[in-house]
């Protein structure tokens, strides 16, 4: 379900305070991080996995997340042996930010204590929301490669800015802009049709527009803009 | 701290301790121990070191009104309500590897605050090692503060930076990152707000990013024999006076307190106006 626009899947678990989920499948649990983490830190630059093998006891560290807003620590929901590790996150951390769910998972743990941090999603919607609520999480359709907050800066040399961005950066790179300016909505739509590149979501917050950007291929008509 | 015996011991080891100090002293009444973050509700929100109090960067740093620093009175306030004494030894740590905790200590050490000490490795060190955490927030008796200072010494201001330029006894550093020094970009890409007008650097300056001070992996300084090569090889010599800046004072206070106690140079500055001041202002030369 969606939970603040952030996806939290209904069928699995979650410990909610350590911004963890995870699902049990063949008597081991595949864990990953939720959107919480990955939003206050503000993309993944580093993942660290406590090696195939470790024995770490509930609540204690199995390894780490960094971006460049935020470090913490992943703590284990129970008392467990880590079995697997995703060499995919680990060699490509933003995996875990744009995949959290699937490719993006972090490790497998075997469990080996009782006590669980863990809950069904039906018994902590109000605690995640909550969660959400006071880390002031933002869940956009997709998690931006690069973020351009323009506060005070007239729509147009934003979008000068935003173009030039767009122009030197691979195909498919997202970006989340954030703008005051009023006239941001319309000109945002216009920018898109003249340039190709697909706004995937536009969304209000007070007087703060948020828009997620997507490069499409072949377009690069961005100094024509602005 | 700084390693094995065979090692050089940092210049003034006295202001470093290590998050074992910090565990062995926590019940200890002559300690007392802040963290110092950029975004506190993340991280002293949601756990910190026992009985540790909070620096709001945002709040308790800087002046509210005039862009500056905070003033002797906000600074006697601080220590005051959170039961701080001449006698007391307080102990910084934070987030981004102590970076806003180097920060602050620099504030302290302006207005003449004696034992200041930085924890090594700081919040991410102490997260690492399973340490014990707490959202209890203390409070301590208001003691009543009076602060001495304030130590021109450590300071720069504009004008001065500007007669520096070039001068044979002195010696910028710019402590930014590469793309900043070369004026790529603006500001980094987790603090797009804080732009100047014009990217670049001030003429002359050494580009020193505060960073490769710093052990990724745990956060802690980098060894003494580390530190004097990566100042060294750039020219920046203890014969000479220091001047560090970034954009906005904080990662040069970092590299200020890297030079001036961990490598024990005589005469180091931070500009704290750096580049948002340098960068906005009419009639001051750059380079790219």
């Amino acid at each position: 379900m969606k939970i603040l626009d952030c996806e939290y899947p209904d069928e699995l678990l979650y410990a909610v305070e350590d911004g963890i989920w995870a699902r049990e499948s063949d008597g081991e649990f595949v864990v990953g991080v939720a959107p919480t983490l990955g939003w206050i830190s503000g993309g993944f630059t580093s993942v660290t996995l406590k090696p195939v093998g470790t024995k770490v006891a509930r609540g204690k560290t199995m390894g780490s997340i960094e971006g460049p807003r935020h470090f913490d620590v992943l703590r284990a929901p129970f008392d467990c042996t880590v079995v697997g590790t995703n060499s995919a996150v680990l060699n490509s951390p933003r995996l875990a930010n744009k995949r959290p769910y699937d490719e993006g998972w972090l490790a497998k743990l075997k469990r080996t204590g009782r006590e669980t941090s863990l809950v069904p999603l039906v018994e902590c919607v109000a605690d995640v929301r909550a969660r959400l609520q006071e880390l002031r999480v933002h869940c956009f359709a997709a998690f931006p490669d690069v973020e351009m907050y323009e506060i005070g800066v007239e729509c147009a040399a934003v979008l000068s800015k935003l173009s030039e961005l767009i122009d030197v950066s691979p195909t498919e790179t997202t970006v989340h802009v954030v703008s005051d300016d009023p006239t941001a909505a319309i000109e945002m739509e216009r920018w898109q049709m003249r340039t190709g590149n697909s706004l995937l979501e536009t969304k209000r917050d007070g007087a703060l527009f948020h828009f997620i950007v997507k490069k499409r291929e072949g377009t690069s008509f961005g100094h024509q803009d602005g | 701290m700084s390693g094995t015996l065979k090692e050089p011991a940092y210049a003034h080891s006295e202001v470093l301790v290590d998050t074992q100090w910090v565990s062995d002293h926590l019940q200890d009444g002559s300690v007392r121990v802040a963290e110092v973050d950029y975004d506190p509700l993340a991280n002293y929100g949601t756990g910190h070191v026992p009985g540790a109090v909070l620096f709001d960067w945002k709040k308790d740093m800087n002046d509210q009104l005039n862009r500056d620093i905070l003033s002797r009175q906000q600074l006697e306030d601080l220590l005051g309500r959170n039961g701080i004494t001449k006698d007391t030894t307080t102990v910084l740590y934070g987030d981004f590897n102590n970076w806003f905790a180097a920060y602050a200590f620099w504030d302290l050490k302006y207005y003449g605050v004696k034992d200041v000490r930085l924890m090594n490795g700081g919040r991410k060190k102490w997260l690492l090692e399973d340490r014990p955490l707490t959202k209890d927030v203390p409070t301590y008796q208001r003691t009543s503060y009076v602060a001495s200072g304030p130590e021109e010494r450590i300071r720069a201001y504009k004008d001065y930076v500007s007669a520096s330029i070039r001068s044979s006894g002195r010696v910028l550093v710019d402590v930014r990152g590469p793309k900043e020094f070369t004026g790529e970009v603006l500001a980094p890409p987790e603090y797009p707000t804080e732009h100047a007008q014009r990217g670049g650097h001030i003429p002359g300056a050494q580009n020193i990013p505060w960073a490769q001070a710093v052990n990724d992996a745990d956060g802690t300084f980098k060894t003494r024999a580390q530190l004097d090569e990566l100042y060294k090889s750039k020219g920046v010599t203890p014969d000479k006076e220091v001047i560090t800046y970034c954009r906005i004072g904080e990662r040069s206070s970092f590299s200020w307190f890297v030079l001036r106690y961990l490598l024990g140079f005589p005469d180091v500055k931070n500009y704290d106006g750096s580049w948002t001041e340098w960068g906005n202002s009419v009639r001051y030369p750059i380079e790219k």
